[in-house]
Order: structure tokens, then C-alpha cells, then sequence
């Protein structure tokens, strides 16, 4: 192999260079890519796609059978899948998906060292972090709000009136739309937060479901089976956040009506703060 | 090719640049000015090299001083610097998951270049650094000189006006050594890319730069060009033989050659392979053998030990 410089094809680039929010999406862009196994091989996109389709399983099924049985038929039935239950069928699915692109985003480049070469670029270490929380969130999207969306407009196709339909659900459309972006903005701040702890996939991977399934099991066995108080259901950590966008549907948290909807959205704010602290401090520092 | 384009403004100007980190001074008032396209930074390891790339870089904020890298301010102007340079760090900093063209249009896109300048940029870097039947493959399955240029193709890739670069051919055998001398010493010359090269290797600096900058407990001790800074003009060979001095001496002078015989051998004026040539049969036809034959005079070793003792 030559190392030799040749004379030809160098040239300089003498176009404008883009500005900072085009950088900053190009670090979005990429990190979405790489979440999703993009330019690797399968077994870099077997995982996420998969996770998806289950993700999405339970919609295409609901309009499957929509699509098969007759409209009489249809009206006989109660409705089969109602959007609030939506995100506690895939909750487990939300959860591994965020476990899966947060570390995946950002501990190669802390393993790799590469975050020395990014901040020798003009971008910022702010900037770097707001990139990866949106390079997360984007993919996650495709699990907590690409399914909802499917079902509600396949809902409005089947809809004896779908005019009519899309009139009267209107409200549940923001709702599905808003559930989908506060899921995937907690559940992906959560798992970068804890991604930013160590150098290893495997091990950032491990740590966020065990706090996940450690908290569930603590909250769930002092508030249900010692009994202790309502208010330890909100340690469940994948609970909670379901449990507060469900309260968007005009539904009752499922988890225990006896604690106040406000407290899990109080529950949640904090930890997405808590999240976002995790991470300005171990990316505030001076190295690379 | 188009010759080289003419700089404006003075790569580096740093004036009473001081760094500590704690109690550890690692810029000492550092005042340097170079406008050499090639300028080497030489000191032993904790002199205050790397400090004084980051801070060009604007990626330490220094204490007190002034630096201005192309005539901007460094803390200032921190991201137009940036902009405007190139970087190859020292250590691993490569992302083994991603293809090498990949990362290198990724790195483009983050200095400011729109997606598609960034790909075609991307393809003439790894061309001209060797790895354009390679871009294709995950960097994590590439050879050190092959991470080495990769390193290289980033930091050429937005068309950077100076590049630094950090110890470039570290972890490298002598033969991919060798490629990225001549790789590096063709930026400043065939290019017209400004080129910072930060090495302890003396032969690097002196093969790839026209000046140096020799860094000692933070404070410059020396700087200028290569060959004005006690590397003698004339360059001189050592000769020692073993056997008849005088009839060597002879056989030279028959050949053209005046020698003077001292202590420690015969110095010689420096010549061309001829020289050697008749170094050689002059020792034949003479009955001597040659114990040692090598440039003697001042170089740019005993220029930098001298400045750093």
C-alpha cells in the first residue's frame, strides 16, 4: 500500500462553511445512524429493528384485524387496544431500546477517546451533549411514538366515518404525539445519564436495567406487598413515566390511583434533571 | 498543481503565554513568533508541548499572555481558530465502529462542511493519504500507520490552513515511519498547508520542518530556523582509521581530498557519494581499515541538548 501524496485530486474547499445548528445536526444525524446499526453489519441492526418491530407488533395486529373482520363485526368487539394501554404493553420494549442507543451513542466515544478530536472541532462540550440527547431521542421516537401514530391513522382508515373520527379524536392525537416525545426524552436522558458512567457498553447497558428493575422491585415491594405507603410506587422508575403520560388519556395511573397524577409527573421531571445534571458533570470538565 | 497560496498573517505569536495546572507551571511565559511553514516543537515529555497545542487550539484557557494562531485570538477567537486548523492527536482517538470514510466526513461535517462537500473532501483526503482502497473498512480493523493516516485525513479535511500534529508517527514501524515523513514534509511543500509538528524524535523534525521551537520546564529555550540555529553551514565528515594515518592522508590528497589529522581522527569537508568513494579506495590503496566515518560538526541534536542543559 502507498502512503506517497500525489499531485492530483487535492484541492481546498473554498465554499461556506454552515453554521452551528447544521454541526450540531450532523452530530444528531450521525448519532441516530449509528443507533440504528447504519453503514455496520446486520448484526449491528438486527437488535434495534427488532426491537421496533415488537415495538409496533401490537398496532399492525389491532389493524390487521380491523382489516380482516367486517365493519359489523368490528362494532361488536370493544376496542381491542386502547391508546393509554398502549405504552404499558411495550413499556419493557422502550426501556431495552433506550438501554440499547444511549450507551451505544456515548461510550465508544468516551472507550475510544474520540471526544478529544470532537472538541478540536469548534464543537462545544455542551453542544456535544445536546447532540447525543438528540441523536437518543430521535431513534426513540420510533418505538414510543411511530407505533401510536400508525394505529391512530389505521384507527381513522377503519373508522366508520374517518372524518368524523379524526374530528372527535383530535385531542388524542396531541396526547399520543406528546406521550411519545416525554417517553423517549426520559428514558433516553436516563440511559445516557448512566452511559456517562462508564467506558463499556456492556456494562452502561447492565447498569440502567438493574436501576430500572432494582427501583421497580424496591417501590413495587414496599408500596404493594409490605404495604408501606402509596408513595413508594414512585421509585419505579419505569412505571412512573408511563403511568404520568397515561393521565394525558383522561386514565388513571394503573400502577395506584391512591398517589396523585401530579407525582408522577413531579417524579419525572426530576429525574430528567437528575439525568441532565448526571451528564453536565461528567462533560463539564477540562479534558480531551 | 496551483504553487502553494501565500499566508497573511504569522502562524503562531504567543507573548508571555503562562499555564499552570496547581502548583505546576506548564507554560513558563512562553514568547514565540514564527511565520516558518513548518515549525517543529521539540522538548522532552512534561516541556509544555501538548499544553501549548491545546491551548492554540483554544482547548485550555491560559492564565495570562497573549496567543493568536493566524493572526486570531486563540482564547477569543477559540472557535474561528478551529475552524481554520487541523488537529492529530498523539493518542488512539479513532472510533473503531465506523468506516474511515465515515468518520472522516463526520469530522468534516463538524468543522462546518455541508454533507456533500464533506464526502468528496473525505474521498481526496484518504487519497491523498493512501487509504482510498480502504475507506470502506471499519477503522477498528485497520494497522497503527493505517489509524495514523486516518488521523491525518481528518484533520486535512476542511481544508485547514495550519495543521497540528502531535507526535504523527508514533507507534509506527520505519517503513510507514518513512511514509508519513515524506507525507507530512509534502503538506508544507507541495500543499501550502502550515504544518505545527510536535515530536521528541529529532530526525523528524529536522526531515519534515524549517524551524523549531525547543520547549524546556514550560519556557522556550530556543527557536528559529533549522539552519541558522547552530547547525554548522558547512557540514564536515569525522574519518577514523586504523593503520598508517599519513599514508591515508596521501592517498587522499592524491584523490583531491585535503584531510588534517587531530586527535580523534581526520576531518574531512563533506562531499557527494565521490567523496565517499574515494574515502573508501583511498583506505584500500593505503592498508587502513576504517573504524568510523560520520558527519561531524554541530547538528541540530547538539544544538537542542546544548539549549535544553
Amino acid at each position: 500500500m502507498s502512503a506517497r501524496v500525489e499531485d492530483v485530486r487535492y484541492s481546498r474547499y473554498e465554499g461556506e462553511l454552515r453554521g452551528r445548528t447544521e454541526r450540531l445536526g450532523s452530530l444528531v444525524w450521525f448519532g441516530a445512524r449509528t443507533a440504528l446499526g447504519a453503514r455496520r453489519s446486520w448484526r449491528a441492526k438486527i437488535i434495534p429493528f427488532a426491537l421496533i418491530a415488537i415495538a409496533a407488533f401490537p398496532a399492525i395486529v389491532v389493524l390487521g384485524l380491523k382489516a380482516l373482520l367486517s365493519s359489523r363485526i368490528q362494532e361488536t368487539i370493544p376496542e381491542i387496544l386502547p391508546y393509554d394501554d398502549y405504552y404499558g404493553e411495550i413499556g419493557i420494549v422502550v426501556m431495552l431500546f433506550a438501554g440499547l442507543v444511549g450507551p451505544e451513542l456515548l461510550c465508544p466515544d468516551r472507550r475510544d477517546n474520540v471526544l478529544s478530536l470532537y472538541f478540536s472541532t469548534a464543537l462545544e462540550r455542551h453542544e456535544y451533549v445536546i447532540g447525543r440527547i438528540a441523536g437518543t431521542v430521535a431513534p426513540m421516537l420510533l418505538v414510543t411514538l411511530f407505533p401510536q401514530v400508525v394505529l391512530f391513522f389505521g384507527n381513522t382508515v377503519f373508522a366508520e366515518e374517518p372524518v368524523d373520527y379524526l374530528r372527535d379524536e383530535i385531542r388524542t392525537l396531541g396526547a399520543i404525539l406528546l406521550a411519545g416525545v416525554v417517553l423517549a426524552l426520559y428514558f433516553s436522558l436516563l440511559s445516557l445519564a448512566v452511559a456517562s458512567l462508564s467506558e463499556r457498553r456492556a456494562f452502561a447497558m447492565g447498569g440502567y436495567i438493574g436501576l430500572i428493575v432494582l427501583t421497580g422491585a424496591v417501590g413495587g415491594s414496599l408500596a404493594f406487598g409490605m404495604e408501606v405507603g402509596n408513595g413508594w410506587s414512585l421509585l419505579q422508575l419505569l412505571i412512573v413515566p408511563i403511568s404520568a403520560v397515561r393521565t394525558m388519556f383522561d386514565t388513571d395511573p394503573f400502577s395506584d390511583p391512591a398517589v396523585a397524577p401530579v407525582y408522577y409527573w413531579l417524579v419525572t421531571a426530576a429525574v430528567c434533571l437528575g439525568s441532565l445534571a448526571v451528564l453536565w458533570w461528567r462533560y463539564r470538565g477540562d479534558e480531551g | 498543481m496551483a504553487a502553494p497560496p501565500a499566508h497573511d498573517a504569522a502562524a503562531i505569536v504567543a507573548d508571555g503565554v503562562v499555564k499552570t495546572y496547581g502548583s505546576v507551571r506548564a507554560l513558563d511565559g512562553v514568547t514565540v513568533a514564527s511565520d516558518e511553514n513548518a515549525v517543529g516543537l521539540l522538548g522532552a515529555n512534561g516541556a509544555g508541548k501538548s499544553t501549548l497545542m491545546k491551548a492554540l487550539l483554544g482547548l485550555v484557557r491560559t492564565d495570562s499572555g497573549r496567543l493568536n494562531v493566524l493572526g486570531i485570538d486563540a482564547v477569543r477567537g477559540a472557535a474561528e481558530v478551529r475552524h481554520r486548523i487541523g488537529y492529530m492527536p498523539e493518542h488512539e482517538c479513532l472510533p473503531r465502529d465506523m468506516a474511515a470514510s465515515d468518520f472522516v466526513v463526520q469530522l468534516g461535517m463538524l468543522r462546518g462542511l455541508p454533507h456533500r462537500g464533506a464526502v468528496l473532501r473525505a474521498n481526496e483526503v484518504l487519497f491523498q493519504v493512501g487509504l482510498e482502497e480502504e475507506r470502506s473498512r471499519l477503522i477498528g480493523t485497520f494497522s497503527t500507520g493505517m489509524r495514523q493516516r486516518v488521523k491525518l485525513a481528518q484533520a486535512l479535511v476542511h481544508s485547514p490552513e495550519l495543521v497540528v500534529l502531535d507526535e504523527p508517527t508514533n507507534g509506527l514501524d520505519p517503513a510507514g515511519r518513512e511514509e508519513m515523513l515524506v507525507l507530512v514534509r509534502r503538506l508544507s511543500t507541495d500543499l501550502g498547508i502550515r504544518v505545527l509538528l510536535s515530536s521528541h524524535v529529532l530526525e523528524d523534525v529536522e526531515r519534515t520542518c524549517d524551524a523549531v521551537i525547543v520547549l524546556r520546564e514550560g519556557k522556550v529555550v530556543t527557536e528559529g530556523r533549522i539552519d541558522a540555529i547552530g547547525v554548522d553551514a558547512v557540514a564536515r565528515l569525522r574519518v577514523r582509521v586504523r593503520g598508517d594515518v599519513h599514508a591515508f592522508v596521501a592517498a587522499l590528497a592524491a584523490r583531491g581530498i585535503s584531510a588534517t589529522p587531530g586527535e580523534d581522527g581526520l576531518d574531512l569537508d563533506d562531499g557527494d557519494d565521490a567523496t565517499l568513494d574515494a574515502i573508501r579506495d583511498a583506505a584500500g590503496e593505503a592498508g587502513v581499515s576504517l573504524r568510523e566515518l560520520r558527519r561531524a560538526g554541530r547538528t541540530l541534536e547538539d544544538a537542542v541538548i546544548g539549549a535544553m542543559q
